[in-house]
């Protein structure tokens, strides 16, 4: 099991360094830097000249690559082209947010998704089986923009049950239990909406899968050895149901750390996505760098980790 | 299971009642605060609080609250004295002599002095300093060889006493106080902090220290600003409110939380805002020419657009008014110059210069020889060849995308066919249009107070996209800065209405439209009214009271 996951992460380095290279000259192909879009007559034009020397933009890129590559490895992340502070600084509190807003989405997601995909597959072609299904459907084809939207009309203007956007009540200054509530009201409702597809994706998943194990010879002699079905439901078929939800699991580690561009600008939420996406536009490079390189790291290790899952709820998955 | 599940449930849900009842609903108990207004920007600040160092129209909504200024602009965009009691040029207008107000103190109690305005003036000169502003600082004597590093500090500046500063210019400029940098930082608060580092220090970024109505209390990055009264501000009895919070939030919710009441006020809102916004009884809509304006760049370089005559027939064939009652429902106007209406320089004359006029354009492009020799509604070139303009745009500026394909059909029914490109993003675009890589584009200029075009018109500057060459132009656009006459602000303003319509007979863009700046509050606010940039991007803010 550890010879695996050595193997696995001493895999990850060279896949790293080839989506470095890859990241690298995509940006370098596109048109434009950091620079070009600051267009402001009021400013002498040297001033944009002595910045890309300062940041190193009038050297030729692959002399570039290298001086990121050695300072990324040092730990160094550059400095943002826009904040001209470095990058680790920035990034540090926008990955907490994100990292707090994907868990709680993540927890809604999963407990509701086998919540209604289970319902559903105690009574299959029921009347709450087809709810749930026309719901799923629903919730599948909601744009995240126009869900983000609608969640605040409803929530926040029309029923007044939770603010916004933001992750804390502004110049409340709220200490302990207080605070913590605070930023609990806060998330939800940019989680829930954050959640909306993949509930609506997992529980028919689940369904399906508790569906078929039903059907499972070892399932009808769970029963006939007069098992209660509640147990058998719990012990046999929830737990081999919830196989393929380790798969989607290691992707969504990857998707904690990506952030939710849309979700996060909507609601005012400093998390990552919101962020990277910024530097995008703004051609600021280290930033966007260092912030997929992270997704980069952290999608690896989400596939690792569902891999070791794996081992833990089947018995039958050995790495050896 | 199922009842196991069940138990889950009601559990859950008492979760979730308890802290909704801890949080006492959505309700923003910050608000609840009786003298406070809170107000939405668009998009993040990026916590330059100082502004020798800051570069971002989000910051700037902040600072001008933090910050004084040694003299504003009213309303005509003239100057006007705020912290700088009143100031004089000498007989041979070299020099200029400040004499400041002395009831001024920095947020820390410390006094306002003339210290402060020269330590700031010296750092923008210094070698290194990392702002970008050190244009305004160019024109005092010795500030080019202090940044040079052949002095230590500018030759030109002298502290005559502690609320009396005097500058040396390096030419007259009538437009002195339009270029000079005019907002001190304290100087004992960035005296031990070398240059360099001066613009991520944390009296920028995290704890400045101005003279402005209001101090920054607290900031959560990115997401909100709280601002409290300055009690110590040097008008008596000003600012009324006690607090300002300033929160980030996406446009569309923006709207919906004024109609809420969430917040009290939103500026620059789209024509599209406005129709949602006029219709709720708790907004107040406030609306102005905005300092911008919007343009089809056109390449003078080309030898497709060489001939005046053929950038005269873009002008008569695009519909501009259409435009503006149909893009943006009447919130704007046709400009034919490059000085907007709320400027003192502006030029009335050429108010209907321009009118749309499809025979006219057809009629300049017969004379040159461009005829439609095969018959498919387009013109050939004198040769015979076909012509076809090609037209670039930017993603971004909604009104503006939706102007691209309204103005290829108006240019083609003159008869120039139009090969309107798919739109780029921003800096693609700039980056075409800089290397010379283009025949039509659509872009904006956003203007400042001081209406002097030079940075923009002058043959040699490199913001003079459609490399424009006319000595004529040049020779006007010295004369209104450094002629003798250019002191007086009606002689000023008549040698830009020469210069102006000099360039609406050359256009070597066609002006296409300014839009209105329009700003939205709850009715609670009261006394907000609009300056040169807005209402709340206004020291007026000092007169607010709520209700």
């Amino acid at each position: 099991m550890i010879t695996y996951v050595i193997r696995r992460l001493l895999i990850a380095i060279p896949i790293l360094l080839i989506i470095s290279i890859l990241l690298f000259s995509m940006i370098q192909f596109v048109p434009g830097d950091a620079f070009t879009s600051q267009i402001d007559p009021r400013i002498d034009p040297e001033y944009h000249e002595q910045m890309r020397k300062k940041f190193g933009l009038d050297k030729g890129p692959v002399e570039q690559y290298f001086i990121w590559a050695e300072n990324f490895i040092k730990g160094e992340f550059g400095i943002s082209f826009v904040y001209k502070i470095p990058v680790q600084d920035l990034i540090g509190e926008r990955i907490m947010n994100t990292f707090f807003l994907a868990v709680t989405s993540i927890i809604i997601t999963y407990f509701l998704a086998i919540l209604l995909g289970v319902y559903s597959a105690q009574r299959p072609y029921s009347k709450l089986d087809y709810t749930v299904t026309g719901l799923s459907f629903v919730g599948l084809s909601l744009p995240s923009f126009f869900a983000g939207l609608l969640a605040i009309y409803l929530f926040s203007f029309m029923l007044d049950l939770f603010p916004a956007g933001g992750t804390e009540t502004a110049g409340a200054d709220y200490t302990g239990i207080r605070a913590l509530l605070d930023r609990l009201h806060h998330v939800i409702l940019p989680a829930f909406v954050l959640s909306i597809i993949n509930i609506a994706g997992y529980s028919r998943y689940v369904r399906a899968q508790v569906l078929e194990t039903k059907k499972m010879d070892y399932v009808r002699t769970a029963l006939a050895k007069g098992l209660s079905h509640n147990l058998v439901m719990r012990k046999h078929v929830l737990r081999n149901s919830l196989l393929p939800l380790i798969t989607l699991f290691g992707m969504d580690i990857g998707m904690i750390f990506s952030g939710a561009i849309i979700t996060e600008t909507i609601f005012t939420w400093p998390g990552l996505g919101q962020f990277l996406f910024e530097a995008a536009q703004n051609r600021d490079y280290p930033i966007l760098m260092a912030g997929t390189m992270m997704i980069g790291v952290f999608t690896i290790l989400g596939s690792i980790i569902a891999d070791i899952l794996y081992s833990v709820v089947d018995p039958r998955v050995r790495y050896d | 299971m199922k009842r196991r599940l069940s138990v889950i449930s009601v559990a859950m849900m008492l979760v979730f009642s308890i802290f909704l009842t801890a949080c006492g609903g959505g309700a923003d108990s910050a608000k609840e605060q009786k003298n406070s207004v809170t107000l939405a920007m668009f998009s993040k600040p990026t916590n330059s609080f100082a502004y020798p160092f800051y570069d971002n129209q989000y910051d700037a909504y902040i600072l001008k609250y933090l910050y004084d200024s040694l003299w504003d602009f009213n309303e005509k965009m003239v100057p006007v004295p705020q912290i700088a009691e009143r100031w004089e040029f000498s007989e041979d207008k070299r020099s200029l002599t400040f004499y400041l107000r002395k009831d001024v103190k920095w947020h820390d109690g410390k006094p306002f002095t003339a210290e402060d305005v020269a330590f700031t003036w010296e750092v923008i000169a210094d070698p290194d300093y990392q702002g970008k502003y050190f244009e305004t600082v160019e024109l005092i004597q010795g500030a080019k060889d202090k940044k040079e590093k052949k002095t230590k500090n500018i030759a030109g500046i002298t502290i005559i006493d502690p609320h009396t500063i005097r500058i040396e210019l390096e030419k007259p400029y009538s437009n002195t106080l339009g270029k000079l940098w005019s907002k001190p930082i304290a100087k004992h608060v960035y005296e031990g902090i070398p240059v360099k580092n001066m613009h991520r220090a944390d009296a920028t970024m995290k704890k400045p220290v101005g003279t402005g109505p209001f101090k920054l209390k607290e900031s959560k990055n990115n997401e909100y600003y709280v601002l409290e009264k300055n009690k110590e501000y040097y008008i008596k009895g000003k600012p009324h409110l006690d607090q300002i919070i300033w929160k980030v939030m996406n446009q569309d919710v923006a709207v919906g939380a004024l109609i809420k009441g969430d917040v009290d006020g939103v500026a620059d809102l789209s024509p599209s805002h406005f129709k949602k916004l006029r219709k709720s009884n708790n907004v107040q809509i406030l609306e102005k020419s905005d300092l911008s304006y919007q343009y089809l760049g056109i390449n003078n370089e080309s030898p497709k657009l060489q001939d005046k005559r053929m950038r005269q027939a873009l002008a008569y064939a695009i519909d501009r008014q259409a435009l503006v009652s149909g893009l943006m429902d009447g919130h704007g106007y046709v400009i034919n110059q490059s000085i907007v209406k709320e400027s003192w320089a502006y030029n009335e004359e050429l108010e209907d210069a321009y009118p749309y006029d499809v025979n006219k354009a057809k009629q300049l492009l017969a004379e040159m020889g461009y005829q439609d020799v095969n018959n498919d509604g387009f013109v050939e070139d004198p040769q015979g060849k076909p012509f076809v303009l090609k037209l670039d745009y930017p993603t971004g500026n909604p009104v503006r995308v939706k102007s691209a394909p309204i103005i290829k059909q108006n240019i083609e029914k003159a008869g120039i066919k139009i090969d309107l490109k798919q739109p780029r993003d921003l800096n693609a675009m700039f980056d075409m249009v800089e290397r010379g890589d283009f025949e039509l584009y659509l872009g904006g200029w956003s203007l400042s107070v001081e209406p002097d075009p030079a940075q923009i018109w002058r043959s040699d500057v490199i913001y003079n996209y459609p490399k424009y060459k006319n000595p004529k132009s040049d020779e006007l656009l010295d004369k209104a800065v450094t002629s003798p006459e250019s002191f007086d602000l009606d002689k000023r303003k008549k040698i830009y209405a020469e210069w102006t319509k000099l360039i609406a007979e050359d256009q070597p863009i066609v002006f296409l439209y300014s839009m209105n700046k329009i700003e939205a509050f709850t009715k609670r606010v009261k006394n907000v009214k609009q300056g040169p940039m807005g209402a709340i991007e206004s020291h007026d803010v000092i007169d607010w009271t709520v209700e």
